[in-house]
């Protein structure tokens, strides 16, 4: 039992050597890179992981400011998508409104009907949608109006 | 003084930060794989040796581990000890979990405690868990002699490994130039990489099967 023991002992002595052992800190940087290599892991793969890591959690002063500057690209990218969005739901609004303005046999405006969005200012848009609406309310009251009447 | 985290920063940022990360990482590789030659498994619960280096990285550098220049001038060595801790504790965790619980209840109703093994020897699953990590362990340790046997030079340093684990100490023992010892450690490196803990795992169960 005891020469078990030790033999355990010695293979498990001998193997955490081996182990420090060619892992050594004199290795140059090439030498790491083949040893790498031999066990599978890209070298290239993981120093631009650690540059990405020193980067995300110790970002220079350089770094922190192309991430500002690409923050303020992205939000700049958002906004102008959020008024793209804005100006795409005004132009659904007044289809809808025109259409329900038609539904109650109103006659829609030719020159609003055929209106072409795209070259119309944002301003415009709006002041056409709320004329519409306007338009729409009034007739919506009279039918409400003509409805109570019998 | 300069915070540990600053200074770490600087260094990794520093000529030798990325030889620094990448004898960090091929350490973790080796040290994952020489735990894993115990048990037939490189890491335990999914890590990967890379994930364990860039996690120590990432908790100096924010201050969450601290690396004291003036206890250990290496920010490497100091890295390689939090590295080790780590895989250490991942595999001891696993090996524990391997272990069934003293105290139980048998299908007669009998309980089994601590005293049922008398006194502080391991219980019977500890003890053949125990015997078949030895067994791997040997079988791992054969498979290198295997390779440099017959080869003077590597067979001298194989035999050094006994003793020390440092290529100073192993030039002094075996008389071999310290660049020779060098060279030496590229060839063991090679040759520690072809031994898997699957391998082993293989090995072992084809000589227990051949007696």
């Amino acid at each position: 039992m005891g020469n078990a023991d030790d033999a355990a002992r010695e293979t498990a002595r001998f193997l955490d050597n081996l182990t420090e052992f060619i892992a050594g800190e004199e290795q140059q940087l090439d030498e790491i890179k083949e040893s790498l290599r031999a066990q599978g892991v890209d070298p290239e793969e993981s120093l631009r992981q650690f540059r990405q890591t020193l980067s995300e959690h110790a970002p220079t002063w350089r770094e922190k400011a192309a991430r500002a500057r690409a923050d303020m690209a992205i939000s700049f990218e958002s906004q102008k998508a959020r008024a793209h969005r804005t100006r795409t739901e005004i132009e659904r609004e007044i289809r809808e409104t025109m259409e329900t303005m038609r539904a109650l046999g109103a006659p829609v405006e030719a020159g609003a009907y055929h209106r072409n969005f795209e070259e119309a200012r944002d301003e415009d848009l709006e002041s056409l949608l709320d004329d519409l609406q306007f338009q729409r309310a009034l007739l919506l009251k009279q039918r409400d109006k003509k409805d109570s009447n019998g | 003084m300069m915070a540990c985290r600053e200074r770490a920063v600087e260094i990794l940022r520093g000529p030798d930060g990325e030889r620094i990360w990448l004898a960090l990482l091929d350490y973790a590789h080796k040290l994952a794989r020489r735990r894993g030659w115990r048990i037939d498994k490189t890491l335990p619960q999914g890590f990967s040796p890379g994930e364990i280096a860039n996690d120590v990285i990432i908790k100096v550098i924010e201050g969450e581990r601290i690396w004291d220049e003036a206890k250990e001038p290496s920010i490497l060595i100091a890295l390689k000890g939090m590295v080790r801790s780590d895989i250490g504790h991942l595999f001891d965790d696993y090996e524990a979990s391997l272990i069934e619980p003293i105290e139980r209840t048998s299908p007669d109703g009998s309980v089994r405690t601590g005293d049922s093994f008398h006194g502080t020897h391991p219980n019977p699953e500890q003890e053949f868990l125990q015997g078949e990590r030895v067994r791997l362990e040997m079988t791992a340790l054969d498979l290198i002699r295997e390779v440099v046997e017959g080869r003077s030079e590597l067979e001298s340093v194989f035999l050094a490994l006994y003793e020390s684990d440092t290529s100073k100490e192993i030039a002094r023992l075996t008389g071999l130039p310290i660049e020779t010892v060098y060279s030496l450690s590229r060839e063991l490196t090679r040759i520690a990489a072809k031994i898997t803990p699957a391998r082993v795992a293989r090995e072992a169960r084809e000589r227990r099967k051949h007696g």
